[in-house]
């Protein structure tokens, strides 16, 4: 009669187990009322975990202070797809960059209706509407270590030219008639800005700038800001052959006229933003947010916020600093607002890798 | 992550049974594991004290096997319960159950043996994913045979 005694045992162990006092089965979320509209606040694009899974759009919004998460699978019921990078708002329109899925998913600015899909992409990494018909989409290409704009007809959501660009074309702006790209290299080297005819979509000139030039801004005084990230040695070395660089452009003779090297080997200065009235500049760099007045010749050597972000923004109703802790990178991040002195004013979470932020 | 604390209890239990020429072959097993973060390279990680991802806490497997001389059907259900995405446990996939059918006949001449076999993958046509976003097949099927040379010969 062992076995019995056993299996009695065994039995009762197993029944012990079903009773745990732990609730196995996680909350499920409570559904989004449906009608909503997202006007008077941020999206924030969230790039999402790697290899598998989809990156999400969140919205702050300004009037009530509240944040609503994965609005795009709310309203359009499927995901985004792998690696959000970045939202633009042109004419109304919703632009969402999915970098590994090679597309643009166009929703309605105000409701997130899906409005179409630009396809045929390799590495897109930013939108810039030109005209009422015609976009640009900078990529990095095939392997990442190519560049080009690709045209796209607004009305067709299909790609009707491509510009061969400097390697891993990412910043655009958009000076009289011409854009400036910025070729941050990819996942290689380069270190030009690739001037563009936006009429005829021929490549004007390469402005030689710093390494690996990413982010670009325009000042009041129509001067352009290119922050160059700097060139890495070799790997596994971690040190910066070549160090950052924040240069300035003169539009009106595409020369480089000013240009302040930053001292660090080893940090990378990054996420160039300006405020709303155009006159000062601010980057990440040494773990730190510093400020730049674009009249300024010589960087500045005390910093606005002591804290590293991996994105930042600027509120143009505001000026209040929109900051970005993606944490451990496989959980949601963080977003936290900054007063224009620097001062924390509150934080709330959104989705895994909050990268960019896009104000309407 | 840089530790890691497992608790929780694995139970598993082995029924044979034999009437006549039949032989009855039952097993279960049943986990419930808890599989926790314990310590991170940065302060404030929200992966602390959570389940890790893609590792379900309960998962069980129920197999009913029959033998008829050298003839064998046998059923599995497996079930794997709900498995996080992200480290802080904000997302997660549902719980799956699949069912499995296996037949087998085994065939003999002299020194070589020869079995022959279906296994009938996913019965209850579960929609299911493993990894997130990846969708996995819903009925599915497989037939081999297998070929064994200098065998014991043996009189039945």
């Amino acid at each position: 009669m062992k076995t019995k005694t056993l299996f009695n045992l065994s039995a009762l162990a197993l029944a012990i187990t079903f009773t745990s006092c732990k609730k196995d089965d996680p909350e499920t979320p409570a559904p989004t009322p449906v009608g909503v509209t997202y006007d008077n606040g941020v999206f924030v694009s969230n790039e999402g975990p790697y290899g598998s899974g989809t990156g999400t759009i969140s919205f702050y919004s300004r009037s009530t202070s509240g944040v609503t998460n994965d609005i795009f699978e709310t309203k359009n019921s499927y995901p985004i797809g792998n690696v959000v990078q970045s939202m633009e708002i042109f004419n109304g329109k919703g632009y969402i960059i999915v970098n590994n899925a090679g597309k643009v998913e166009i929703v309605d600015g105000s409701t997130f209706a899906s409005n179409g899909v630009i396809s045929g992409l390799t590495s897109p990494r930013y939108f810039l509407g030109i005209d009422n018909s015609k976009g640009y989409i900078s990529e990095w290409g095939t392997g990442g270590v190519n560049g080009a704009i690709k045209v796209v007809d607004l009305n067709t959501k299909t790609v009707t030219a491509t510009i061969n660009t400097g390697k891993g074309a990412e910043g655009m702006v958009k000076v009289g008639n011409n854009v400036y790209v910025t070729c941050s290299g990819g996942y290689d080297n380069d270190s030009v800005v690739t001037v563009i005819d936006a009429t005829t979509n021929a490549v004007v000139t390469n402005i030689t700038v710093g390494a690996n030039p990413k982010n670009i801004k325009v000042d009041a005084n129509g001067k352009i800001w290119v922050l160059c990230s700097g060139q890495y040695a070799p790997y596994p070395a971690t040190n910066l052959v070549k160090t950052g660089k924040l240069v300035r452009i003169d539009a009106s003779t595409n020369t480089v006229d000013l240009t302040l090297p930053f001292a660090s080997a080893y940090s990378q200065p990054l996420n160039l933003v300006i405020n709303n009235a155009k006159t000062t500049l601010y980057y990440s760099y040494d773990g730190k947010v510093y400020s730049h007045l674009s009249t300024a010749t010589a960087l500045n050597a005390t910093a606005t916020i002591n804290r590293n972000f991996y994105g930042l923004g600027i509120d143009p109703t505001n000026d209040y600093f929109y900051a970005s802790d993606a944490g451990n990178f496989s959980s949601n991040g963080k977003v936290i607002r900054y007063n224009t002195t620097g001062v924390a004013v509150d934080s709330f979470t959104v989705g895994i890798i909050p990268g960019n932020f896009c104000f309407k | 992550m840089l530790q890691v604390w497992s608790r929780g209890l694995e139970y598993k239990v082995n029924v044979n049974y034999a009437v006549r020429k039949f032989k009855v072959q039952l097993s279960g097993m049943y986990n419930y594991v808890l599989s926790t973060n314990e310590r991170s390279t940065t302060t404030n990680d929200a992966a602390l004290g959570q389940q890790l991802i893609y590792v379900p806490i309960q998962n069980g497997q129920f197999n009913f096997s029959l033998f008829f001389k050298a003839t064998s059907i046998s059923y599995t259900q497996v079930y794997t319960g709900y498995r996080y995405t992200t480290s802080d446990n904000t997302s997660y996939l549902k719980p799956y159950s699949v069912g499995n059918l296996n037949i087998a006949q085994t065939l003999g001449w002299n020194t070589l043996k020869i079995k022959v076999y279906a296994q009938l993958n996913n019965i209850w046509q579960e929609t299911y994913q493993v990894v997130a976003y990846r969708a996995m097949p819903l009925f599915n099927c497989q037939f081999g045979v297998t070929v064994y040379f200098n065998q014991q010969k043996k009189d039945s």
